[in-house]
């Protein structure tokens, strides 16, 4: 995590795996900070609405990990249940996905959130900063 | 003597809680290290706290602490390709290293060493049967 933003190379079309370059990467928010890793990808019809097999359809959004459970076990959860990050948040791919937002603006940081608000950050010490020295 | 004990299981527990909120939050995508604050990383310091509190309980089973720890030793190496495999894969991959990329001599090695780790990890529970581990 440099202070320099990093160059960005500018592709015409780059052709993007998305067993290889997408499922299981890490995704980091605007500042370098871990955000999730993409478990699935929802597709969408370019109008936004139900894909429908056999023609045009997009990457709308990296699904969170509760899907982790049904992409092993078998199911699909319901839309609500789902922690996404619209595809439109997402500003490079690289060896991570890298987005454009902070994680804390983010739906799919909640458990993150809620466990810094209501169990560590209430711990002595769990504010301290390991590196600004004592 | 007892120091140099104390030194040493403390260092092995401290490793092994760690390691714990390691593999989670990294397998996971969450916020981890200890270069953070802690609530910075929450989930990751929480999962070692968890890790804790539950070793602390197998103990308190008054289970064998010596068995318990030849068992772990044990599918720790059963588990060590599934560890150094993606690690090898990595390591050749350009796009993550870049010029550091493994070579040929380097990946000849590793794999003379995947065939070493592979051996010892079908190994190790037969040989735990076969000896009645060190019983």
């Amino acid at each position: 995590m440099s202070d320099e933003p990093r160059e960005r190379e500018v592709v015409g079309t780059r052709v993007v795996d998305a067993r290889l370059h997408l499922l299981s990467r890490q995704v980091l928010d605007v500042d370098g900070e871990p955000v999730t890793t993409v478990d699935d990808l929802e597709v969408r019809a370019p109008d936004g609405g139900e894909a429908v097999p056999g023609e045009e359809a997009w990457v709308s959004a990296i699904v969170g990990w509760p899907v982790l459970v049904t992409r092993v076990l078998g199911g699909h959860p319901p839309r609500t249940r789902r922690e996404q990050v619209a595809w439109s948040d997402v500003g490079h791919l690289g060896t991570a996905v890298e987005l454009t937002v902070a994680a804390d603006t983010l739906d799919v940081g909640w458990t993150e959130r809620w466990v810094r608000d209501h169990v560590v950050g209430r711990i002595p010490g769990g504010k301290h900063d390991p590196e600004a020295g004592s | 003597m007892i120091v140099g004990i104390v030194a040493a299981t403390f260092g092995a527990a401290l490793e092994t809680a760690l390691s714990s909120g390691y593999t989670l939050a990294q397998y996971l995508g969450w916020s981890w290290g200890k270069f953070r604050r802690p609530a910075r990383a929450a989930r990751f310091h929480l999962s070692m706290i968890v890790a804790l509190l539950l070793a602390v309980g197998i103990l308190m089973t008054s289970v064998d602490p010596i068995q318990v720890t030849e068992m772990s030793v044990v599918f720790s190496a059963v588990a060590l390709p599934l560890t150094y495999v993606p690690i090898l894969l990595v390591a050749n991959d350009p796009e993550y290293m870049g010029e550091h990329v493994n070579g040929r001599v380097v990946n000849a090695l590793g794999t003379v060493y995947l065939v070493v780790v592979c051996v010892a990890a079908v190994a190790a529970v037969p040989l735990m049967i076969a000896t009645g581990a060190g019983s």
